[in-house]
């Protein structure tokens, strides 16, 4: 039987679509057209195209720094979290499953806890007991990594239930192999996909995040690029739609690159 | 060729009784399987051999040494999970060579050891493949290579053929039969498939509530039963009434004969009328109500047999050996 044209999934399809991208689409031509934001229509949809707020942004002197600074918070958050994380996954999966209740309760804290509530609690609390806390910026990590708790979490925990655990740790024990072992070379590497994805969802949320750094006086780059929107608005908007642009091809990449690895998806990202 | 014996073992999970007081011995170089319906406790036995289960009381005996509370890694014993297990980011050849990498083989050894046992498993040419490029049939023949690669002192199967169709099932089971008669690996093989246990052991151990019912050779576990469970577990089994008392007897050791022939024999014979003639492929099964006895028999027959009987007519049945008397 011929199926007939699915026009809802395809109208859905388009609402999502045009929700996405007209936004993205406007903040384009905000941030690359030299045109004044009150004479931005169709009439001029061709004119003034350029690329000077973003190079003038670039060369800012304090904008290297600032991205720089969010980076190394990223790369170190990322790490901190999977350190964490991956080893809580494996004990939920494999022998702690009574416990997950009150992991996943404690993954949502960042929902719950506002982030001044969450500075101005560990302020207080650390100010004397470990003041590299407030006063460096690596004392942001232990905040950031809990911001990424909600995200790192479940991608994880979706990449383990993916995997058979229990018996692909059963078959590593029966083959000779120690714990270590098991969870270097049989458990990680099973789980690839969502580590991957995990190390990317946190690093975007730290490349993000701006409340905790406007309240600790750091500045990374959103807070740069807030503090730039005043003085140049398009170009702050055109290093914003290139970071936008830049996440959208490593999630493409990755996904790409796990399809390609002739091994099967482990979480639940389309393949 | 080490010998697996267990000694008393008992294992409890809360209330429920998994292994009651169960001894067995697996002779070295044989394959004795463990046959039962669900929850008799024969996956417990065989994850108490691997090391995955420690017992509340008993022991295990592996080659001489008491291995009970011995951790899976120091067993040497190779395992065949149900659900295939292989590791999906690894290609068959490093699945295969896993064993022997955890044992610090040597590359070029590994590289000739698993060739040899891929060949021997005949999928050679899938060395490079990762498993999920694979069918269910060559996955686990993968993981049986994988789990003889490394000379185990002993070999469990965890009812490894239950995943798979009827055809491959047969291919994979006559490889399993094969290379433990050819590598003489004491093997000890769980199934709840009646048909498998008969065809593949040495040695079946019915089991039920924890404990082992019969360990004998498929022949007499299937011809001389010593409990009604067993008889009544393994194969099919039709309730008569004899002269001294009720009997079970197997289908095909009822005969169809003329009903004058019947009436006229000595023995266990019976009268009644065909109510059904069924074509089940190699056999034919005829059903005969017997109504003087109330009881329905279902006689396993030739195709060509079965066409000299039309339903309604009066058949004579009898039957020339009982199974097991109750």
């Amino acid at each position: 039987m011929r199926r007939r044209f699915p026009v809802w999934e395809w109208a859905v399809i388009g609402l999502c679509t045009v929700f996405f991208a007209a936004p993205m689409l406007a903040m384009a031509r905000f941030a690359l057209q030299k045109v004044p934001v009150a004479l931005l229509g169709r009439e001029t949809l061709f004119s003034r195209w350029t690329f000077s707020g973003f190079t003038n942004t670039l060369a800012d002197e304090s904008f290297l720094p600032a991205l720089w600074l969010s980076t190394r918070l990223g790369i170190l958050t990322v790490a901190a979290v999977l350190v964490l994380m991956v080893p809580t996954v494996v004990w939920l999966n494999l022998t702690a499953n009574n416990w997950r209740p009150v992991v996943e309760v404690a993954s949502t804290l960042p929902y719950i806890v506002p982030p001044i509530a969450l500075v101005v609690g560990v302020s207080a609390l650390f100010r004397d007991v470990a003041p590299w806390m407030v006063t460096t910026d690596y004392g942001m990590i232990p905040l950031y990594s809990m911001l990424c708790l909600p995200f790192t979490f479940r991608t994880l925990d979706a990449g383990a239930r993916a995997t058979d655990m229990r018996t692909l740790t059963d078959a590593g024990r029966n083959l000779g192999a120690g714990p270590v072992v098991i969870l270097m070379k049989v458990i990680i590497p099973g789980m690839r996909t969502s580590i991957t994805a995990a190390a990317f969802l946190g690093f975007a949320v730290v490349m993000g995040e701006y409340a905790i750094a406007s309240l600790l006086l750091r500045r990374t780059l959103p807070a740069y690029m807030v503090e730039a929107q005043g003085r140049e608005p398009q170009g702050s908007m055109a290093v914003a739609l290139a970071l936008l642009v830049l996440t959208s091809l490593i999630f493409i990449l990755l996904n790409r690159s796990d399809r390609t690895s002739g091994r099967r998806d482990t979480i639940g990202l389309p393949a | 060729m080490t010998t697996l014996e267990y000694g008393h073992v008992t294992r409890r999970f809360g209330n429920v009784v998994a292994l009651d007081d169960f001894s067995l011995t697996v002779p070295g170089g044989k394959l004795v399987t463990l046959l039962g319906p669900s929850g008799c406790g024969k996956t417990t036995a065989l994850r108490i051999a691997a090391g995955f289960d420690i017992p509340d009381g008993g022991r295990l005996v592996m080659g001489g040494h008491v291995v009970s509370h011995v951790p899976p890694r120091r067993r040497n014993a190779g395992m065949v999970f149900q659900e295939y297990s292989l590791f999906p980011h690894m290609t068959v050849a490093e699945n295969v060579g896993f064993g022997l990498r955890i044992r610090k083989v040597s590359p070029a050894t590994r590289s000739r050891q698993v060739s040899e046992m891929l060949e021997l498993v005949q999928i050679g040419h899938l060395a490079g493949r990762y498993p999920h490029q694979l069918s269910g049939g060559q996955q686990q023949r993968v993981a049986l290579a994988r789990a003889l690669v490394f000379e185990p002192s002993v070999l469990l199967l965890d009812e490894p053929l239950s995943a798979l169709d009827a055809q491959v099932r047969t291919e994979v089971r006559d490889v399993i039969r094969g290379l433990q008669f050819r590598l003489g690996t004491t093997t000890l093989f769980v199934t709840h498939d009646q048909e498998e246990a008969i065809s593949v052991s040495d040695l079946v151990c019915v089991m039920k509530d924890g404990r082992p019912h019969q360990v004998d050779t498929p022949e007499n576990v299937y011809m001389r039963p010593a409990t009604e469970f067993v008889a009544r577990f393994v194969g099919e089994t039709i309730e008569v009434p004899t002269p001294r008392g009720r009997c079970l007897v197997r289908p095909e050791n009822l005969v169809l004969v003329a009903p004058e022939e019947a009436r006229a024999m000595p023995g266990v014979t019976f009268v009644g009328h065909a109510t059904s003639v069924r074509f089940n492929g190699s056999t034919c099964t005829v059903t005969v109500a017997v109504p003087v006895e109330d009881i329905v028999l279902n006689v396993k027959v030739l195709p060509h047999q079965a066409t000299l009987t039309r339903v309604h007519d009066e058949v004579g049945v009898v039957a020339t050996s009982l199974t097991y008397a109750l």
